[in-house]
Parts: structure tokens; sequence; C-alpha cells
């Protein structure tokens, strides 16, 4: 999963490149994303996973150019994003993004054939209705639903399910590049979520779209994501192939979460995080944002921000790094702690 | 999988707080009554979390809202028992359903922002249970709403903010809280962690069986997530088209991956680290 396709062409630079990306609303304090580096390579699923909160959303928005950085490089296919309110003409969106809410984000009143027709015109300007319908027809029939049966039906007629593939229909009709999915199964009936994701891994191996997708769940990302990014509180805490984050989170946030994923069965070598009291007080914006619900913090990690530390080889595909100051001491820190407690 | 947080039921506390016989519920249509839950047995014992599996339209919710008779028109419950220790839920007046509501069974709904007031301060909202009740019925020495948010891992003095000052999960435990605040002995709990994430989930329920283990509460648990229930129910009812068609535990639902074929497709749905290039 980790190794790169041999037989895809030659790709010069990554589909998406974040590079110091940082988004303040006017009124926060704590900047919703913080320096953020970021880059989706070819062919590849990255999973961005985070509490809410920890500004996942708002850094697929930034790709889409749903929202406008403030301060910050965000390219698609080496080309600066330019934010949706400032295109002055239609031209394909080389990022297209998948909602979460898929009862909102499809028109009710308009058959999903057309809906999709008008995705492809509108990157597409200058093709006929035809050729528009024909897309829609075959786009249709990828993900899963008979065109026929389909085309004509409008959302309401649809279950979850269905919607959401026809949002990913959607998407695709603008020829992306990468495809942003932002929680795209977390309102969906559960036997039918698995079925999306691995629409998601088809996109990736069968089109060559990479996908980010954006999910608090550390165990669905383990299935579909070839590299995993953990975010908290607007920063990158811990980054790496996918295997490598869910087999031996290193950041105590990464730890922490693994530990609250049933299924991975890391609670025990988890439990000094889970057992951690909450803190009282929230963090004021100083030092490591982990600090205050750290067992193991100290005096440093209160004052001053932990740097990227790589801690994978260098020059594997997604360079494994955490942010935290302990990180070297601290399968040792967790084993003491465990031993006292057993004592 | 283990459950380090929860000791094995005392002899004491096995007491069956909740019984489903044969319960009918329905929905009146135009031509008659469209069946949501069609002949459905559960027990809940005190000091037991037992879920209810299923997908949206199986009818466990129909079944969170039977149990304290919250269904709302054109639901109906059109058959079978219900019994709180022991008394008949559906012969209950409404003079008594009031009485029983809070004070033997309480409920915790999915979105706690709509389950709270938006406009009252959350203590005043705990306090306001336990006034109410008492101006009733009067009865004894009920907790402090400052020992219900700290039971519930709040700080009393938050107790004082508005509901939308409060986290998601924040607001939960509130709601838990106030659930909590005249003892009863079974609360059902309809997807109470379902707008979470995976972090704080775990710290709810964590916290939900700790507190059942102290004050031996039974609970209905409503919730789709098979991951999450098995981790902390002792038994779980898989609900499907308006019956239970397997009632299995944890542990043998981790050996056999379900009996039945569909409670088998559930947890072979799961997405799981690993499980694509498995398949």
């Amino acid at each position: 999963m980790t190794t790169v396709d041999i037989s895809s062409p030659a790709v010069a630079g990554p589909v998406v490149a974040l590079t110091d990306v940082t988004k303040r609303y006017r009124r926060g304090a704590i900047a919703a994303v913080s320096d953020v580096d970021l880059t989706v390579g070819a062919r590849r699923i990255v999973a961005l996973v985070g509490e809410s909160g920890s500004g996942k959303s708002t850094l697929g928005r930034m790709v889409v150019g749903l929202l406008d950085p403030t301060s910050g490089d965000v390219r698609v296919d080496a080309e600066p994003v330019v934010p949706v309110k400032r295109r002055r003409r239609a031209r394909p969106r080389r990022a297209q993004m998948v909602f979460q809410d898929v009862y909102g984000s499809l028109n009710p009143s308009q058959d999903i054939g057309r809906q999709i027709e008008e995705a492809f015109l509108s990157s597409h300007p200058g093709s006929s209705r035809a050729a528009a319908r024909a897309r829609a027809a075959a786009l249709l029939a990828r993900v899963g639903l008979d065109p026929d049966l389909y085309a004509a039906r409008r959302p309401d007629d649809l279950s979850g399910g269905q919607r959401q593939r026809v949002g990913i229909a959607r998407a695709l009709a603008g020829d992306p590049s990468v495809v942003i999915a932002d929680e795209p199964i977390s309102m969906l009936d559960v036997s039918i979520r698995r079925d999306v994701l691995d629409l998601l891994v088809g996109l990736r191996d069968d089109e060559g779209v990479s996908v980010l997708y954006i999910t608090h769940d550390l165990l669905s990302a383990g299935y579909v994501a070839d590299d995993i990014v953990v975010l908290f509180r607007g920063m990158v805490v811990e980054q790496g192939p996918a295997r490598e984050v869910l087999a031996r989170p290193r950041h105590p946030y990464s730890r922490l979460l693994a530990g609250s994923s049933p299924g991975l069965g890391q609670e025990e070598r988890a439990r000094v995080f889970l057992e951690a009291p909450r803190p009282r007080t929230p963090w004021n914006g100083e030092g490591c944002p982990f600090a205050p619900r750290c067992p193991f913090a100290q005096e440093l990690c209160r004052t001053a921000l932990p740097p990227l530390t790589v801690t994978g080889r260098a020059g594997d595909a997604a360079t494994a790094a955490a942010r935290c100051h302990r990180l070297e001491e601290l399968d040792a820190l967790v084993a003491t702690r465990e031993e006292e407690a057993d004592r | 999988m283990p459950r380090p947080d929860v000791s094995p039921a005392t002899p004491a506390a096995s007491a069956e707080v909740l019984r489903i016989d044969a319960l009918e519920v329905g929905y009146v249509v135009a031509d008659g009554v469209a069946p949501a839950v069609r002949g459905v047995d559960l027990t809940v014992r005190s000091g037991e979390l037992v879920a209810l599996a299923g997908e949206s339209g199986c009818g466990k919710s129909t079944i969170a809202q039977s149990v304290l008779r919250i269904l709302r028109p054109p639901g109906v419950i059109t058959g079978g028992r219900i019994l709180l220790e022991g008394e008949d839920v559906l012969a209950m007046s409404p003079a008594r359903l009031r009485r029983v509501r809070w004070a033997r069974a309480a409920i915790v709904m999915q979105n706690s922002l709509t389950a709270l007031d938006p406009v009252h301060r959350v203590g005043d909202q705990i306090d306001e249970v336990v006034r109410a009740h008492r101006r009733d019925h009067g009865g004894g020495r009920h907790r402090t709403t400052g020992e219900l948010l700290e039971m519930v891992g709040i700080d009393a003095r938050r107790g004082r903010d508005y509901p939308h000052e409060l986290s998601g999960g924040m607001r939960q435990r509130a709601a838990i809280a106030m659930a909590l605040a005249l003892s009863p002995s079974l609360i059902v709990m309809d997807e109470p962690t379902t707008a979470l994430d995976v972090v704080v989930q775990r710290e709810i329920l964590a916290m939900v069986t700790a507190l059942q283990h102290e004050l031996g509460f039974g609970v209905l648990l409503i919730s789709h997530d098979l991951p999450l229930l098995t981790r902390y129910a002792d038994r779980i009812a898989v609900m499907k088209d308006g019956l239970v068609v397997e009632e299995t535990t944890p542990a043998e639902l981790a050996v056999t991956g379900g009996v039945d074929s569909y409670t088998r497709r559930l947890v072979a749905s799961v997405p799981r680290p690993g499980t694509w290039e498995a398949a």
C-alpha cells in the first residue's frame, strides 16, 4: 500500500501541496490551522484525522478554494488555488469536494443526472448537452448506480449511501486530480460505509485520483489511507505511512486516539493517556497544544512549541514525523508509569 | 474483549429493571398501522449495559421511546408488555408516568443541544428536574447539582454556563448528570455518543460503566456503532426490520462473528485497518 505504483506515469510533484498554511478566523485567539505543511502525492489516499475543532475541515476547504488561508501557499497540481469567490470564469477545478451532509449538498428539486451534467458543463465550458449527458451516465455507472434507473431520480428517492455515490459522481464530473472527502461516511448506516470507502480506493486505483480523506475515525483511516496525518488544535502532531501510525503511534495524542478506537487493540498500551484527567482550563496558545492534557508535560512543553521531528527514514513517501519534546523518552516514560501503577 | 472497568455483577445487583415482552409498535398510516417493532423481547438487569444495535429504520429508537412512553403520534404501541422494576409501564396513568420518569427511568438523547434548554443555565435545568419532582411528589434528599456535575466529570462551576458554552461532550455529560438526578434504576441512551469524536465517545462510555458499577443502574444503549458496543456492552441485541435477529455477548461475537447473517454483515462491514487488503 505504501509503495509507489511504478506503472503510473511519472509525476513531477505532489497533487496537493500546502506550505506554511495558517488560517485565523476573525475573532479566534488561537489559529484554526497553524503553519501546516502537507502534501498529497499522485495516486495516494491521505487521511486527515482529528477531533472536532482540530482544523481538518478548514484545511479541506482551503484546498478546494472555499476558504482563503490567512497566510501560506495552497497549490493543486502546482497551481495556486484561486478562492471560489474570486474566480472570474468557469474552469476545471482540480480539487473537488465530497461533503458529509449528502442531504444538504444536493439540490432536492433537480434530478441527479442533471446535477452531474451541470457539474460537468461548469468545468467543461463549450461542451454539448449531449456530451454532458453521456458523461453523467458513465459517472453514475462508475459509482455503481445504473443510469437508466437512477439518472431521472431526485435525491429524495435515494438512500443516504446512494446520495453519497451521487456526490462522488458529481465530484468526478470536474475531472479532478484530487477529491476532498470530508467525513463522507459518518452520516451513513454502518453496513454501507465500507462500500463508499471501497469506492474511494477505486478512484485511486482505477482513475488515478488522489484522495484527501477527512475523518475523526482512525479505524476507517487505516482502512483506506496510504498515509495518515494527525491534527490537533490546528497543528500537525504526527504523520507517516498509515501502517506505521496505526501500529506504533508516537505522539501522545495519537496514542490517545488509537487507544480510544475500539478494534485497534491499543487500549492497554494507551492506558496512561486514557486515564489522564481532562484539563480544567483550555490551552492558552503557549507551548505544546497537548500539554494541558499530557501526563508527561513539563515546563518546556508549556512554554515552547515542539518542532515536527522526523521519526522515520528520510525520503519515505510520507516522512514519518511527530511534534513532541519528549519523543525519544516517551516509551520509557510510559513503561515506568505503568510499573508504578501496577505496584 | 476485555472490560477492565466493570466487575461481574454481584448476585444482589442482578434484579431485572426492565423487561420487554413481545413488544409491538407501529406507525399509523393512511390504510392502517405500519409495523416498526414486531414482537421484541429484551431484559436489562441492574448494573448491566444492554445494547440494541441496528441501522436506521430497524426500530431501535422506537423501542427507546416506547420504554418511557414518550413515543409521539403517529407512533402507537400495539401489543406486548413493558415492565419497569416489575410495574407495567403501559398500564400506568399519566400521573404515575410523570412520577416514574426521571425517578425510576431516565432517557439521554443523541442531541443534547435540543434536550437542554438553550436559554437556561445548565445547573438550573438540573435543579429544575429535582425541584419539579419534589414539588409534585415530595421525597427525600437528592444529590445537589454540583455533586451531579462533578460525578460526570464537569467542574461544578460550569453549572452557571449555558448549553452553547459547553462542548458537545460536556453537554452530553450534563444530560447524563440530569438523568442521574433522581437516582433512576434504568437509563435509556439513544445514540448518546454518535455525534462525538472517538476520544470523547470512549471517555463518556467508560464514565457511564464506572457510574453503573458504583450506583447499580441498568442501561439500555441504542447505537449503530458495533465496535464501540463490543467494548462496553454486557449483551448486544441486533435488530433488523423490527425484530431482534440475534442476542449475543461481545465475547461470543468475537468468536462467532455473528450467527445470524445480518449480524455477520454488520460485523464484516466495519472498516478496519488491513481488512481490504485481506479481502
